[in-house]
């Protein structure tokens, strides 16, 4: 009786922001900037991906005095062909983000 | 611990003081809704804030019915057994499916039930306020047959009430959902009956229409919703025999719920145009007195207890009815 979830549009195009330099470790903040996304709705979805295993978190190395060390995201290699799929079953329905987005 | 401290860490490099605060109270109540600790404390609160109302709103102080303190006792009780449930049941039914349909619905599921609850114990307040300073003929023999009567009625309140609850748990826990179309459908469905019977009896007695022939159109209408819904789930839910059956189980206990807060909540607003059941047979004796109208809500009232309780069984029979003479969809 259970289906897979289909992941919202909103993880989608986190998805599709993050396969688009999968080799790159990348900050909520700025991800959040790129996709339009406030904290709010982003860190849900960076908490689920992470808890799934579809993405991979660290701490920069780097110590700013007066703020905590950031956190940085990747995308697994589960996580990286979640995306794919994702992408290409949502490909119908959000065709013109995917396409300014050069995916 | 560590999500908001990342959540911190970004905020530090956000240049506009009002954006920085947007990026940190955003990110600490979603963080905050996504923790399970948290989600468990807020239904913790939410429990003890809805049955402290319950209780406050029908305390009825300064009555010397016998009964009054057991029904006090009773409802304290009920309240107690609706904040277990769910930690009790946990175990055995798991936690709530993973889908927005079964969220939905045992968050108004519960609700509904406490509603049912308040609007239960507020017309028993009402009702039984006649008795508030009663002289009785033989006063040790009417306390005892009060205090008697109170103790039933505060045991089927606790079974009546929490069946519902457990009927709500079930419906929506990991281990014994429905599909979320056919609870999205049997909800639906029960809610709209009930919507429908309330419009048409919305003070717990059938009206008197002035045409014969509009008036068995209106009985007609009055038997027939009820019975199309609980039978349409199947059909229309989920193509498939269970989905008949247990949606017809669920739409059925949802149109009862639905119709009994409606009503029983619009008899207390305006007890004064419930239709008068019971009234003082002697010509002296003006009518309409508020010794009169509480016993007429309390006994209008009674339909809704019964059909609370018939309500989750008819729709398990007409919803295996549905469920036979659903398409079976192949898998």
């Amino acid at each position: 009786m259970t289906r897979a979830r289909r992941p919202s549009p909103q993880t989608v195009t986190v998805l599709a922001a993050l396969a688009a330099a999968p080799d790159s470790w990348r900050y909520g903040y700025e991800l959040g900037q790129e996709v339009g996304l406030k904290a709010g709705s982003l860190y849900p979805i960076l908490i689920r991906l992470t808890e799934r295993g579809l993405l991979e978190a660290q701490w920069e190395d780097e110590v700013t005095p007066g703020r905590p060390r950031r956190h940085m995201y990747r995308l697994t290699e589960d996580g990286l062909t979640a995306a794919a799929q994702a992408v290409e079953a949502a490909r119908p329905f959000i065709r013109p983000r995917l396409a300014t987005e050069g995916l | 611990m560590q999500w908001l401290t990342a959540v911190r860490g970004e905020a530090g490099l956000i240049p506009s003081r009002l954006a920085r605060w947007r990026w940190l109270a955003g990110g600490a109540w979603a963080i905050a809704c996504h923790s399970t600790v948290v989600r468990r404390a807020a239904s913790v609160v939410a429990a003890v804030v809805a049955g402290t109302v319950v209780v406050v709103l029908a305390w009825h102080p300064g009555s010397t019915n016998p009964a009054v303190p057991v029904e006090r006792a009773g409802l304290i009780g009920t309240v107690v057994l609706l904040a277990l449930l769910p930690w009790v049941l946990r175990p055995i039914l798991g936690p709530v499916a993973s889908n927005g349909a079964a969220r939905r619905t045992r968050r108004f599921g519960y609700f509904g039930v406490y509603l049912l609850l308040l609007v239960i114990a507020l017309l028993s307040r009402f009702a039984g306020s006649r008795f508030d300073h009663f002289e009785a003929f033989d006063p040790g023999a009417w306390r005892a047959d009060m205090r008697d009567g109170a103790w039933v009625s505060a045991l089927l309140l606790a079974g009546l009430v929490g069946g519902y609850a457990v009927l709500v748990l079930a419906l929506t826990a990991r281990r014994s959902a429905l599909p979320p179309r056919v609870l999205t459908w049997a909800t639906g469905l029960g809610a709209a009956a009930a919507v429908v019977l309330y419009a048409l009896m919305p003070l717990g007695n059938p009206r008197h229409l002035p045409s014969s022939g509009l008036q068995v159109a209106y009985e007609a209408v009055l038997i027939a919703v009820p019975i199309a819904a609980l039978v349409a789930v199947g059909p229309v839910a989920g193509r498939r025999f269970t989905a008949g059956v247990v949606g017809g189980l669920g739409a059925g206990a949802t149109a009862a719920v639905v119709l009994a807060v409606l009503t029983l909540a619009t008899m207390l607003l305006f007890p004064g145009q419930v239709a008068l059941e019971w009234d003082n047979p002697s010509p002296l004796v003006a009518h309409g007195t508020p010794y009169e109208i509480r016993m007429s809500v309390g006994d209008a009232a009674i339909k809704y207890y019964l059909a609370l309780m018939a309500g989750p069984i008819a729709g398990l029979m007409l919803g295996t009815v549905g469920g036979m003479t659903a398409k079976i969809r192949p898998r």
